[in-house]
């Protein structure tokens, strides 16, 4: 149960479902997509400000997305970064 | 992963070893980075822009890893092994002295420094970010005035916090500041209780609480950025 309301992609109206739409709609590594098949937690968690939300994946997609760095070596810093955030998620 | 510290001291991988050392420094203490640091990152083989690639990921990931907890999402993926649970014990991340903070240079390029010209695709991608965040959303502009500059005494970013000369002046403000400062020096501790907390304050709002929190945690991505840049090019 999260600590805040989310609305996820089947619930939005408005902007928030053009959001998701244009978000779902980006190609994604199949290792990415989550069991569920929507929207991953980590979008949804920023559906309580839709403006907000284009703007920050919109920076992640670009720096999470390509080089330099190669993948293998992204992951590496994305997780030491999780690991000592105490962010299991 | 269990411990990335170890991993930062002892990989026997060379290159794996300075990222992770890059990755545990900018997350923990991007104003600790220096010339140093620079050049046992490039002896390692990693050029200026995989540097800065670095630093922009370790902010990113920041981000993410404090919406997550304090939105308190669930995980997306089957996982092998049970995750371990945070530590709300585990001490804060140090705050820097405003003697510690580095000083934003020109990033003139000189050979010495680290072209923070770099990464031109993915800067200018951050400054929508930053505007919005600055600029709009529930809370009073000085209320988001006091969470940015809560962020950056937490990160060393001095030049955000002599552009702004506020302090708390309620109960409210107070528990602004103290979220400001769970957010950029505890993530671990986010949860249920930082939103008890604001609600507790005043904060009836979800859309304010989510402003709150989320402000504090976007500019610890744009602090970090600066400071570790900055950091990186100074040249004492």
């Amino acid at each position: 149960m999260p600590h805040l309301p989310v609305i996820p992609p089947q619930a939005a109206s408005g902007l928030l479902h053009e959001v998701y739409q244009r978000a779902l709609s980006r190609p994604l590594p199949p290792v990415y997509r989550p069991l569920h098949g929507g929207a991953a937690g980590i979008i949804v968690a920023h559906s309580l400000d839709p403006q907000l939300l284009p703007l920050v994946f919109g920076f992640a997609g670009q720096v999470n997305g390509q080089g330099p760095l190669t993948w293998p070596q992204r992951e590496l810093v994305n997780t030491v970064t999780s690991r000592l955030n105490q962010c299991f998620y | 992963m269990a411990d990335p510290r170890a991993l930062a001291e002892r990989a026997p991988d060379l290159l794996v070893r300075a990222l992770a050392r890059l990755a545990c420094r900018v997350t923990e203490a991007p104003w600790a980075l220096d010339a140093a640091e620079l050049a046992a990152a490039r002896a390692a083989a990693l050029s200026d822009e995989a540097i800065v690639h670095v630093v922009l990921l370790a902010a990113l990931f920041g981000h993410f890893n404090r919406m997550a907890d304090a939105v308190g999402i669930e995980l997306d993926y089957g996982v092998r092994l049970t995750p371990p649970h945070a530590e709300p014990a585990t001490p804060a991340y140090l705050k820097p002295a405003p003697a510690d903070w580095p000083l934003p240079t020109a990033g003139d390029g000189a050979e010495d420094s680290i072209r923070v010209g770099l990464r031109a695709a993915a800067l200018p991608l951050l400054e929508p970010w930053q505007a919005h965040v600055w600029g709009q959303g529930p809370l009073a502009p000085h209320q988001r005035s006091l969470i940015r500059r809560t962020v950056a005494e937490c990160l060393g970013d001095g030049a955000t916090v002599q552009a702004l000369d506020v302090a708390p002046a309620s109960p409210l403000d107070a528990a602004l500041v103290a979220t400001a400062d769970e957010v950029a020096r505890a993530p671990w501790r986010l949860g249920a209780g930082t939103v008890a907390r604001l609600r507790s304050a005043g904060l009836s709002d979800d859309v304010e609480i989510f402003d709150a929190i989320a402000t504090a945690s976007s500019c610890t991505t744009f602090s970090r950025i600066r400071v570790a840049l900055a950091a990186l090019n100074r040249r004492d």
